[in-house]
Formats: structure tokens, sequence, C-alpha cells
């Protein structure tokens, strides 16, 4: 069989992937010196981008398992809803998958 | 007609994946997707007789933080003394645990035990390496271990050679499965009504069009024949960051190197968002419930977006905790979705007609299993023993969840080799992807949450803090 090879892409596309390469680049350096410098502590809290789920938290319970909002909508309808946009979003996205080539 | 995937996306060889082949109930047996999930099983069902009868913890364990004056030096782990044993035990309790498991599984799906085990032993040797570097003070906030444990794997692949011996033990996919069920105990669909419409409305309206978009950029418009890396890449960008790209590249089969890429992107541009956008929005005068919000909804790590949000005051930090707490319900719905998704449309030929019974044979059935964990946990464990007690034993699963990505992450990284990584660049179309699929986030995300929280339109709620 044939192998596939990528189309070599166009000049203006190019400039797009140099500027987003330079963009990441510049974006690695920041965050290095962001970590070196200590930057966006909180005083009080002991934890950061490191623990990136939300039980990876020292004493998660404290921030996600007490009720802080008085809901007044039925979870039932919260889950008709959530499943309505789910399934409304998914048939968009097979949709316009088909028609946009 | 045939049923081969397009040679375009096709889905990576391997031969534990339950798609080439029509269903069986050995299946159920021998195969990795299904022995991940009953693996998985029996770690949550110890933990919770553990929490439930009071008779003991069934707790993996794991290092404490060193590195300075408060928590000391990484000594303490090796001196004798009673950190170190208490350390080491619970370090012990998780790979006799894990290796158990583990190796009774090989042994089902018919490979060498005596083997595996001797290889598994060496890999969670390193995987403790990479646990312990991670610990370190500063790392720890800022660093997640997957990026050590890449790192690591990385080095040692490339510099040096991975002994054959070694190989039998790297198993990415079956111990990201694992995790991933073991995580599913932890998605509470329940959290859904924690902050109402409002949430809803933040979390969940956004989502799924971030994702639209950044497929349709990323096929379309960019032109990127690995989809499997757009799709891994917009799963991190607009829901949670790693854990929803480690879900998502298991759901539709990524590369190695995609959930790599995925996982570097989000892991630098979530230190820069976390510092950036409290900043921008003392900077505005952003009012803190939108500001919150807008954090909650954009910034990926969990652990950030409190930090972020706490640095806005406390109203911010707890409504930013109460949009992320929502973006982490949607990590399996977007990973049934993105599997569908893929048996149906990707992994499909073309003007070939794919029915339900051929959906159930291809779909990666260990989303079965991260489902039925977050569904049994949010309906009938939280009502029956108590959202405590849930807490508890969701507190003790947490580590074997941990130490399951991070043994996978070693074995990326072992697997990957540079020239590989490069062969992936692109030309730079994944960056471009995800800065533009972020600034998209970040503006939409902010829309909504002030359309929903200023007050203009709808009344602002009453989040007591």
């Amino acid at each position: 069989m044939k192998k596939e090879t990528s189309p070599r892409p166009s000049t203006p596309m190019r400039v797009v992937c140099a500027a987003g390469v330079i963009l990441f680049v510049i974006a690695v350096f920041v965050a290095v010196y962001m970590m070196a410098n200590n930057m966006g502590q909180v005083p009080g809290i002991d934890f950061g981008p490191g623990q990136y789920y939300y039980t990876d938290i020292p004493g998660w319970q404290k921030y996600f398992l007490p009720d802080h909002y008085d809901n007044p909508v039925p979870l039932g309808i919260l889950i008709i809803l959530f499943f309505a946009w789910g399934v409304l979003m998914y048939r968009l996205w097979t949709y316009l998958d088909q028609k946009l080539k | 007609m045939s049923k081969k995937a397009t040679t375009v996306n096709p889905a990576p060889a391997h031969d534990d994946v339950v798609v080439a082949e029509k269903f069986q109930m050995s299946d159920m047996l021998h195969k990795e997707d299904w022995l991940s999930i009953w693996g998985a099983f029996i770690i949550i069902a110890i933990a919770s007789i553990g929490v439930i009868s009071g008779a003991f913890a069934f707790k993996a364990g794991s290092f404490g933080k060193w590195g300075d004056a408060d928590s000391g030096s990484f000594l303490k782990f090796f001196n004798g003394s009673e950190t170190c044993l208490s350390t080491w035990g619970g370090i012990l309790l998780t790979l006799i645990a894990l290796i158990v498991i583990f190796a009774v599984s090989n042994q089902l799906m018919g490979k060498n035990i005596a083997k595996y085990a001797v290889s598994f032993l060496a890999l969670f040797a390193l995987t403790c390496l990479v646990r312990l570097i991670s610990s370190q003070v500063t790392f720890s906030k800022y660093l997640e271990y997957a990026f050590w444990a890449l790192i690591l794997g990385l080095v040692i692949s490339n510099l040096l050679k991975v002994p054959d011996w070694l190989k039998p033990a790297i198993q990415t996919e079956f111990y990201i499965k694992t995790g991933l069920v073991l995580m599913g105990a932890s998605v509470l669909f329940s959290n859904i009504q924690k902050f109402g419409l409002y949430g809803l409305g933040i979390a969940w309206a956004v989502t799924p069009v971030v994702i639209i978009f950044m497929w349709l950029l990323g096929t379309k418009y960019l032109k990127m024949e690995n989809k499997r890396m757009v799709m891994t890449i917009a799963a991190a960008t607009s829901v949670c960051g790693t854990s929803a790209a480690i879900a998502t590249a298991a759901a539709c089969k990524a590369k190695k190197t995609d959930l790599t890429f995925a996982v570097g992107i989000s892991l630098i541009f979530t230190v820069l968002m976390m510092v950036g956008m409290p900043l921008f929005c003392k900077v505005v005068a952003l009012d803190p419930m939108v500001g919150g919000a807008w954090i909650g909804g954009t910034v990926d790590s969990t652990g950030a977006v409190v930090l972020a949000g706490n640095a806005l005051g406390e109203l911010a930090g707890q409504v930013a905790a109460l949009v992320k707490m929502i973006q982490n319900i949607l990590i399996g719905f977007v990973a049934f979705a993105v599997a569908v998704f893929f048996t149906t449309k990707v992994d499909k030929s073309e003007n070939q007609t794919v029915g339900a019974s051929e959906i159930w044979h291809r779909f990666p059935k260990f989303i079965l299993g991260f489902l039925g964990a977050s569904l049994f946990f949010s309906f009938v464990f939280q009502n029956t023993i108590g959202v405590d007690a849930t807490a508890k034993i969701l507190s003790d699963i947490k580590e074997f969840q941990t130490w399951c990505f991070a043994l996978a992450f070693t074995c990326i990284g072992l697997e990957t080799n540079f020239k590989e990584m490069a062969d992936q660049f692109q030309g730079g179309k994944p960056f471009v992807l995800y800065i533009t699929g972020q600034i998209f986030n970040l503006v939409l995300t902010f829309v909504v949450a002030w359309l929903l929280l200023s007050g203009r339109i709808f009344p602002i709620p009453n989040i007591t803090v």
C-alpha cells in the first residue's frame, strides 16, 4: 500500500506553526522562571499544579465535600440538561466533522 | 466488507486491546481491558471493607514532602527512623498488592508470570525514585510526578538501553486503564448539583464547544493527520489537563507520544495561567465570583485552580473549586463519547457502516469499569454508607491510582525515543492547536461566566465560604 505522506504546508501555515513554536519556547522559559521564584503561591496553601486531580490535594475534603451553595434545581433536571446538551453537542460534532472537509 | 481501520489513523497495534476480534465471554478473564477492571475493583473492594468494618486501612504508601526546613532532608526515608519505617512499610504493601494483581492478570493473559514479576520489581523501584524526586517540596507544588516519570524514562531509554528483562513489565496501557477505573470511583456524578445551573452552565456548556472547535481546528484547518493527538490535546485543554488527557488518550487509543505532548504542554501553560490569571483579574478589578469561575473553567490542574482562585480571595477560590469539581465529572463522559466517536467515525473504512455489535466489539471496555465505579460511588455508596465514609475510601484508594499512573508514565518514558517525538512534532502544529484552543477556551469561558455570575442577567448565587 502506498504510504501516506503529509502535503508540504503552505507559507502562511508555516508562519503560524513557527509562531506557535516560538510562543511555546517563551512559555517554557517563563514557566521555569515562575517556578524558580516560587511565584503564584498563596500563604496557607501548600499545593499547586503538581496536584492535578482533586483527590491529590492535601485535605481535599475541606474544599470539595461541604455544600457551599443551596441548589434550588432538582438533581433530575440537572441530569436531563447534562445529557441533553451532551447528546446535542455529540450530534453537532459528528455533523460538522462530516460536513467540513 | 473489510473491517480494517483507515490507513490515515490506524489504532496503534496492540495485541491485547479488545478491538480486533469478536467478543467472547472468556475475554472477561483473559483480556487486558477486563482484567484492569477486575484488578481495580479488587482494590476498591478491599479498601471499602476496611473502611466500613473499621478493622484495617488498605492504603498505598507514599513519600512525604522533603527538602525544606520544616520537612527535612530526604535522608529521613533512609535512616531507620519511625518516618522511614512507616513510609517503606506502606510502599511495601503497595508493591505486594500491585504485583499480585498485575502478575496474576499477566498469567491470565498467557504471559510468563515469573519474568513479569522480576521486571515489575525493577519498574517499581524506578517508579519509587520518581515519586521520591517528585515529593521534593518545590517540585511537588509545580510539577506532577508524570513529568519526572517521563524525564527518568526518557533518560534511560535514550542514553542507556532498556534491558530486555525489563520489557515484560512495560505495559503502559494496562497501568493506565487500572488507574482510570480507580479514578472512576472519585468521579462523583452527584457533585453536579453542588453549583446548580451556574456550575452546569460554566463547566458543561463550554467544554464540548471547545472540544469541537479544537477538533475542527486540528483536523480541518491545521490538517493534522494524527487525529488521536488532536483529541488528546483538546480534552486536556477543555476538561481538566492530565487526568482528562490520560482518559481520552486511552479511549481513542492514542500513541504514547500523543499523551506526552498533551501532558507536557498542559503542564507548562498551567503554571503560566495559575500565576497570570489572578494578576489579570486584579488589574482589571474583575468580580471575584466571575474571576473564580473563569479560573475554575480554564486552568487545567485542580490544585492550580484552587490555588489561583484563592489568590483572588476565599470566595473566588470556592467558586473556582466548585466549577472544577463539575469539570472533573466530565472526564468519564467525554472519554465515553470519544471512544464511540473513534469507533464509529474514525476507525472505520470509508462508506462502512458500524453497527451496534461492532461498536461493542471495538469499544474500550475499561471505560465501562470507569463509569461503573463512578455511578456506584455516586448513587449507591454515598447514599448508603455516607459522604464521610465514601471520602475515606476515596482517600485510601487514591494512592493506588497515583502509583498506577506513575508506573504508566515511567513506562511511556522507557518506550519513547527522541526521534519518535520529533516525528510527532509536525512543524509545531500541536502547539498552535493548544494555544489557539486555550485562547478560545479563555474567551468563551469568560463570556459565559460573566453572563451567569455578573448579576446583569441572572441573580448572583449565594455562596458560603
